[in-house]
């Protein structure tokens, strides 16, 4: 394969800022390659992304070398940077500037100056191939996270480009919808030989299409090499430890000795059936069963309806008990977001009631309601106020009124935000911002906590940390009813756990037996050794029982 | 109801043909003051809306419209003290008149003003944004670009200020709660936060829009738009009866200076109905046209 993009002892320092975000990176990518780009949250993988395209340039110092086909990246002329490297960025939404998906797709086309029946006749090379036909007429404002992504990589698609830049696209899709895209970017890289440059967190996906892999670390390439090598050194380096998805983790964890590593469940249970490797369930202490407790918020028949749709919510009936942790599990659109800003109080139903401890809900006042519920939003900017993260939070600590400069030194060590504390909330990264959301939620130290996809687009080990800082809440008395289609994240740490599809909750159910007993909403490990261990959801759920076992 | 909008004469016309139309249309509307007159234009109005847009939208637009001209023609009866008075009440010094002059008055501008809102609604419908910009590119390129953008920007601006209402309650930020200064203090902090959010956003945006090459070359477009033997007919007939209405107009028929002789109607309106019914028909008379010349 011939060299593509060259990236020669470069170093790159934000504006700013005293340390190198990127420290003497040298990276060669090769035409018709798909390589993923791996990395902890600040380790510099976006940053690196977004230097093969000089458009998308941060402000900065830069030293060493950057090239695409042989010319240095900032000489390609604005047409040819355009038409030759495609980007596609995390959020779905911020991309689209045309009304319609139609204007949407030929906006670059447009932009290039391509004759009218030439634009025409890419749109609908691109409509057929991508199957988007159906939505040629439709609004931009009306399509799923999901459709628009896929409309984002058409447009892009459009080009013709050689290579296509992907900033974690798939963050904010539920995970049916991310597979189907990455099945859509592997059939685009295989047909077209396109060259796919991609940073990832969720990895159990990606790294079945991916050739190569960069792993990522405080502005260094660690390595850059196939899955299977990388996987086993990313297992050897705590800091990306986490990042190991769980099948290739669950060989690793138990020595299983297996080349190349197995990347899906479908090729790890291959391997354990020609192995014959077998396990058996550890006992696990099971969580004492208390008495029944007290509803602390309750739900009867909740219907919602924004004033263009039909019913969101239909008769929606959900009791919470005090102490309860309940993960919400359903596809994005199911109505978990609308529920959660019910029960929350802020937004109205027009029938049923929504009681915390026998008040309905939006009839107490403001600053009573902030606290006692708190609520995390996928989007934790939506809730800032644009002051700096000490400022944020003592905003937010004042409304309880005792000791706050303590309660907030205390809650910046919490959320692992100390250093931050002076920096304004909108420059931080997105896990500081998802765990400064965190902290205003708790800072008014509330009985309920309604999180909203709390570990959405987060790295591993931020994941854990905000499971670590629930968790501490948790065990304080604070309920917790959490919106979320990420299995593993729900099946570690929630109590009950329960589907949420057709605008109703079903009846909640203890998180082992729920996840158990679904056959595909359940953890890798689970689907795994469903054969041998039907209880098992975590690698350390079993032990190796053959010759050779632990 | 958008792909039975595109089916309909009215979207297949060129842009241009369409654009004078609605042009004739505003301009009648602001040229004209009679009331019989003024209840035509509405009326007219109504139908093709209810024809264009469809009977729920109607419905829903009819609402809203209703209550801003029940708001004008209030606030005529009650500022305008002029001519004819019908009935008066005296509480001290003040003497509220009821005058035929603010009824009728009130009426036809309120009559107007609906019937300018339910004609740009059809506009709006009709005159998409690929349309409008085809037009204006070759006059003001830059113009035509940024109208597309604004247009979703103001959707995107909307969305989330609904949002940020909903959500910066968590942060006890509630501009209907608390004394007036409170609430005038929280709404300035709520305008900082939209801005601070809305930029970041936009600016975003603007970097993707830079990498998918916009400002690199000439734009080009992506629809053209051929004038036919329809958008002739179509252009000359309405044109026509414009000029006859204007004409009219020029007599001084449909329209009264001194709002103190203002009448139910005049001798001449029943004269002016004739042109400006038919030139409000036309999109109607088109549209039997068009489909009698199916195959």
């Amino acid at each position: 394969m011939s060299e593509l993009i060259e990236v020669t002892h470069l170093t790159f320092t934000y504006t700013g800022q005293a340390a190198p975000a990127l420290k003497d990176v040298s990276l060669t990518i090769h035409a018709g390659e798909f390589i993923t780009l791996v990395g902890a949250t600040g380790s510099g993988k976006t940053t690196l992304l977004k230097q093969l395209k000089h458009e998308l340039w941060p402000a900065g110092e830069r030293t060493g070398g950057l090239t695409f086909r042989d010319t240095a990246i900032q000489a390609l002329s604005p047409v040819e940077s355009a038409q030759q490297i495609g980007y596609v960025a995390q959020d779905p939404q911020v991309q689209p500037i045309m009304a319609t998906v139609m204007e949407e797709l030929a906006f670059p086309l447009e932009n290039l100056g391509y004759p009218t029946a030439t634009i025409n006749d890419r749109i609908a090379e691109i409509a057929n191939y991508l199957d988007l036909n159906h939505l040629l007429q439709r609004a931009i404002e009306t399509l799923s996270g999901g459709q628009l992504q896929l409309v984002n990589l058409a447009s892009v698609l459009a080009l013709k480009p050689q290579v296509i830049l992907l900033d974690e696209p798939t963050a904010q899709l539920d995970p049916t919808t991310a597979q189907k895209f990455l099945n859509i970017l592997q059939q685009v890289h295989d047909e077209l030989d396109l060259t796919i440059v991609l940073t990832e967190h969720r990895l159990s996906r990606v790294m079945a299409l991916t050739d190569r892999v960069a792993l990522l670390a405080n502005g260094q390439v660690l390595t850059v090499a196939e899955p299977t090598p990388a996987l086993q050194q990313m297992a050897a380096t705590p800091a990306l430890q986490a990042f190991v998805p769980p099948v290739p983790h669950f060989f690793l964890d138990h020595n299983l000795a297996v080349t190349p590593l197995p990347l899906s469940v479908t090729m790890g249970r291959r391997a354990l059936r020609q192995s014959s490797w077998r396990f058996q369930a550890v006992t696990t202490r099971q969580p004492v069963q208390s008495g029944p407790r007290e509803s602390v918020l309750v739900a009867t028949g909740v219907s919602f309806r924004y004033p263009t749709t039909g019913d969101i919510l239909h008769q929606v009936e959900l009791q919470v008990a005090t102490g309860d942790w309940l993960a919400i599990i359903g596809k994005n659109g199911s109505g978990k977001s609308t529920l959660l800003t019910v029960l929350a109080g802020l937004q109205k139903p027009q029938h049923g009631k929504v009681r915390l401890n026998q008040q309905v809900i939006w009839r107490m006042k403001n600053q009573d309601r902030v606290l006692q519920v708190g609520y995390l939003s996928q989007n934790p900017t939506e809730q800032f106020n644009g002051d700096s993260v000490r400022e944020e939070l003592t905003a937010q600590a004042q409304l309880r009124g005792t000791s706050v400069a303590q309660r907030v030194d205390q809650m910046l060590i919490r959320c692992h935000l100390t250093a931050v504390a002076d920096q304004n909330s909108f420059d931080l990264s997105g896990g500081q911002q998802q765990l400064l959301g965190l902290g205003l939620a708790l800072m008014t130290e509330p009985q309920v906590l309604l999180l909203d996809e709390p570990t959405k687009g987060l790295d591993p080990d931020t994941k854990l940390r905000i499971g670590q800082l629930l968790q501490q809440a948790h065990e304080t008395g604070l309920t917790i009813i959490m919106a979320s289609h990420d299995m593993d994240f729900s099946a570690q740490f929630a109590d009950t756990c329960t589907f949420m599809f057709n605008g109703r909750v079903n009846p909640p159910q203890a998180t082992r037996l729920f996840f158990t007993q679904n056959f595909l909403a359940t953890t890798a490990v689970n689907r795994l050794l469903r054969q041998q261990v039907p209880q098992a959801l975590f690698s350390q759920d079993v032990v190796r029982t053959d010759k050779g076992g632990e | 109801m958008g792909i039975q909008t595109e089916s309909k004469l009215m979207s297949q016309l060129h842009p241009l043909a369409a654009l004078i139309y609605f042009v004739a249309v505003f301009t009648l509307l602001l040229i004209i003051n009679h009331l019989l007159l003024t209840v035509l234009l509405f009326a007219s109005l109504v139908g093709l809306c209810r024809w264009y847009l469809g009977r729920h939208r109607i419905g829903q637009l009819l609402k809203g419209v209703s209550s801003l001209m029940i708001l004008i023609w209030g606030f005529n009866v009650l500022l305008n003290q002029t001519g004819p008075v019908w009935w008066q009440w005296s509480v001290g010094p003040l003497t509220f008149r009821l005058t035929k002059t603010a009824v009728l008055y009130g009426g036809t501008m309120a009559l107007s003003l609906g019937g300018m809102i339910l004609a740009f609604v059809w506009f709006n419908q009709i005159m998409t944004t690929p349309k409008l910009s085809y037009l204006l590119f070759p006059v003001v390129p830059r113009l035509a670009m940024l109208l597309t953008i604004s247009l979703r920007m103001v959707h995107l601006f909307t969305v989330k200020f609904r949002r940020l209402v909903m959500l910066q309650k968590t942060r006890n930020v509630v501009v209907s709660e608390g004394s007036w200064r409170q609430r005038l203090q929280k709404t300035g902090q709520f305008l900082r936060i939209l801005l601070i959010d809305s930029v970041s956003s936009a600016m975003e945006t603007a970097v993707l829009m830079e990498a998918r090459g916009f400002g690199a070359h000439k734009r080009s477009h992506y629809r053209t738009f051929r004038w036919t033997t329809v958008d002739t007919v179509f252009t000359v007939g309405s044109v026509g009866l414009f000029a006859i209405s204007l004409y009219l107009r020029f007599l001084g028929w449909g329209w009264t200076t001194d709002v103190r002789q203002f009448l139910w109607w005049q001798k001449t309106d029943g004269w002016f109905v004739l042109p400006l019914a038919i030139f409000l028909g036309v999109p109607v008379i088109g549209e039997v046209g068009y489909r009698l010349c199916q195959n």
